[in-house]
């Protein structure tokens, strides 16, 4: 996993926002390795520390579109803990740029596929 | 923690990438992990019976094909053939999740070692499960004094399904009032002014007839708890009653017009009712403070149609964006016009100056470019915002049910019905539209469907040891599965409710949360498993 990306994405906007990026053609970077869950809001800071600790160069997180998510707000409680958990990585002197979060509408594959790419660039992963 | 360890199957149609895998590394590969056992490739699994699995009984199955597998059964039958239990099979779509997702010169089988390695590492910490199913209890709690209310008791009666309504003891004229209560036109060709409350009288004789309806006494109740198979309503009689379902067919009301002078619907359909003279200009307001809802815009044309029609008065409609979008609305319109009806579309820049209720309306019409001005109309009336009713709306938060607006909650989901709230087992009733009694019928009969509500796979096992009683989980819980018990002092999970999103497993404090078959530790190492 050493120079490598993983993608968290929940197993209802997140995946069909996913196999739209597929679909239309997208590819994803080579290096990038992808997790489902069934919401986004299920990811904590523990979870995400240990992915850090086992050499992952990114975790990039795709959730649902705020309003839309199946588990009413799970998107909006991780987007808040990961915003606290990037600054708690910058208070400690790791960049916060480690980690990312974003949401997308089940059409949404170009926004993911460019997304995902401009974090792969960000963390240093091609 | 059982041992069955995983046996991994791929089936190697030619859908896209299978027949190109080189079989003998992914194995190799594979059975260097602890958790997988076999691997086996089949070839077109969607027509090759599953017998070629009977020498794998007792052991885990994680199965990767196209979708097709699972719309032809072919899971099922395994799951059957091998009596496996929920939380001893998992299938992944392997072209939708794995082939499609990467460009053709990638190393596929080093893809699908990390695939199969995560998603088996998740499978080999899953414990059996036998689903289960609880039923909820009887009875349904209509909430509402209004005719929606009545009418989905009645549609619910019909259904010998035994209701009890719980009248507000409020009756508000909401949105929908002229379409409601004009009736038939009479041989004038004018529409007939049926007072809403009489109709509301006679909808609830008719519903009374019914034997498995009761009226309850419209006092407040007192408190209310969630239990596993429904609702507990204390009353203020000191009478204790359960539900197994609630619904509420909220009131709404129209806000006042914040122009003095100038009159909401409410007071115009209170005018016509009384029968007074509405002669004169008559002008019409729309969009003004805020958008006006194609369902208002329809009582507006009702409306101004009777007038014209009673009073042969001069009807202006200025509008912004109201929409004909509800039915019927559209013939409407064209009606209105072609009796005389001066229809205006008003750009940005109007202007509205009150003088103690002598009006000048200035804008500019949209179409034409030309400026308008119209000076003291006999009367104004400027749709006001729909708001819910004050009884509404305590309820609302006494259930802790998210509310927007003039609605009970419905953030435009794709996921959800519409009559939906984020209690499950609480459900709204409006007149019209989505949320109509219709649908609430389907939602209702859903929830008592004779196989009842089933437990979700990943419900929430809180650690007694662990729990520090915090009641996070309680607040977090966006569907208020989470519930405390003070004998205990743990917190408790209600099973019917819990939809399974792990929030409040990623937000116990003490860690005191785990969901059934993803565990924080499988979850880990399932990631782990990726490298
Ligand atoms: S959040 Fe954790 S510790 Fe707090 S009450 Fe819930 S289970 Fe117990
Ligand atoms: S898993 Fe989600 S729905 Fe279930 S109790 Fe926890 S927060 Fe509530």
């Amino acid at each position: 996993m050493e120079e490598s990306l993983l993608i968290i994405y929940c197993s209802e906007g997140g995946r069909k926002a996913l196999q739209k990026m597929s679909s239309e053609g997208f590819r994803l970077p080579s290096g990038v390795c992808t997790f489902e869950l069934p919401c986004t809001g299920r990811i904590n800071d523990v979870m995400l520390m240990e992915t850090l600790q086992n050499g992952v160069r990114g975790i990039f997180v795709a959730g649902c579109r705020e309003e839309n998510c199946k588990y009413l707000d799970g998107n909006k409680r991780a987007l808040r803990r990961i915003k606290r958990i990037k600054k708690l990585l910058s208070d400690a002197g790791i960049e916060g740029k480690h980690i990312e979060m974003q949401t997308f509408g089940p059409d949404e594959g170009k926004r993911l596929y460019s997304a995902i790419n401009d974090f792969a660039g960000k963390v240093g992963v091609s | 923690m059982n041992d069955k360890k995983i046996v991994a199957v791929l089936c190697d149609h030619g859908c896209r990438n299978g027949s190109k895998i080189k079989y003998d590394e992914l194995k190799t590969n594979l059975k260097k992990s602890e958790v997988i056992e076999d691997f086996l490739l089949v070839n077109k699994a969607c027509d090759s019976g599953v017998e070629f699995l009977d020498a794998y009984k007792g052991r885990k199955i994680l199965f990767g094909g196209c979708s097709l597998l699972e719309e032809r059964g072919i899971y099922s039958k395994i799951k059957e053939r091998l009596g496996l239990k929920n939380g001893e099979f998992r299938s992944f779509d392997v072209k939708a999740d794995l082939y499609d997702l990467y460009p053709d010169k990638v190393n596929l089988e080093e893809l699908l070692v990390c695939k199969i390695l995560s998603m088996g590492t998740l499978l080999y910490h899953a414990e059996p499960y036998e689903e289960e199913r609880i039923k909820p209890a009887e009875g349904i709690l209509v909430y509402g004094d209004g005719i929606t209310a009545l009418r989905t008791a009645r549609a619910l009666a019909e259904e010998d399904i035994s209701v009890e309504v719980l009248e507000t003891g409020e009756q508000f004229l909401s949105p929908g009032l002229f379409s409601q209560h004009f009736g038939r036109p009479d041989q004038r060709g004018l529409s007939s002014v049926v007072s809403a409350d009489e109709r509301r009288k006679s909808e609830r004789n008719r519903v009374a007839g019914f034997k498995n309806v009761r009226f309850l006494p419209s006092d407040a109740f007192l408190s209310f708890e969630t239990v596993e198979d429904g609702f507990v309503f204390t009353f203020k009689s000191g009478e204790k009653r359960k539900f197994g379902t609630v619904v509420i067919a909220p009131e709404r009301e129209e806000e006042q017009s914040r122009e003095t002078g100038a009159l909401n619907l409410t007071d115009l359909y209170g005018k016509i009712v009384c029968g007074e003279p509405l002669k004169g200009e008559v002008v019409f307001l729309l969009d003004y403070a805020a958008d006006t809802s194609p369902e208002v815009f329809k009582d507006v044309l009702l409306a101004g149609k009777y007038i014209k029609r009673r009073f042969a008065s001069e009807v202006r409609i200025l509008m912004k964006n109201a929409k004909v979008s509800v039915s019927g609305a559209q013939e409407l319109y064209d009606e209105c016009r072609e009796q005389g009806i001066i229809f205006f579309k008003y750009l940005e820049d109007l202007t509205l100056k009150n003088n103690y209720g002598d009006f000048e309306i200035e804008g500019t019409d949209l179409y034409t470019g030309d400026k308008f001005l119209i000076k003291e109309p006999d009367i104004l009336v400027i749709p006001g915002r729909s708001i819910l009713s004050p009884r509404s709306k305590n309820f609302a938060e006494a259930l802790e049910l998210l509310t927007i607006s003039d609605r009970y909650p419905q953030p435009d989901s794709l996921w959800r019905l519409p009559n939906e709230t984020n209690r499950p087992g609480v459900f709204v009733a409006y007149p019209t539209g989505d949320n109509s009694i219709a649908s609430l019928l389907f939602s209702v009969r859903a929830r008592l469907s004779t196989a009842g509500i089933a437990v979700n796979e990943h419900i929430p096992v809180v650690d007694e040891d662990k729990c520090v009683y915090c009641l996070t989980c309680v607040r977090v819980c966006p569907f208020k599965a989470m519930t405390t018990d003070s004998e205990s002092r743990v917190a408790k999970v209600l099973r019917t409710v819990c939809q399974g999103c792990g929030s409040c497993a990623a937000e116990c404090p003490a860690e005191a949360i785990q969901l059934r078959n993803l565990t924080g530790e499988s979850l880990y190492q399932g990631i782990r498993a990726l490298g």
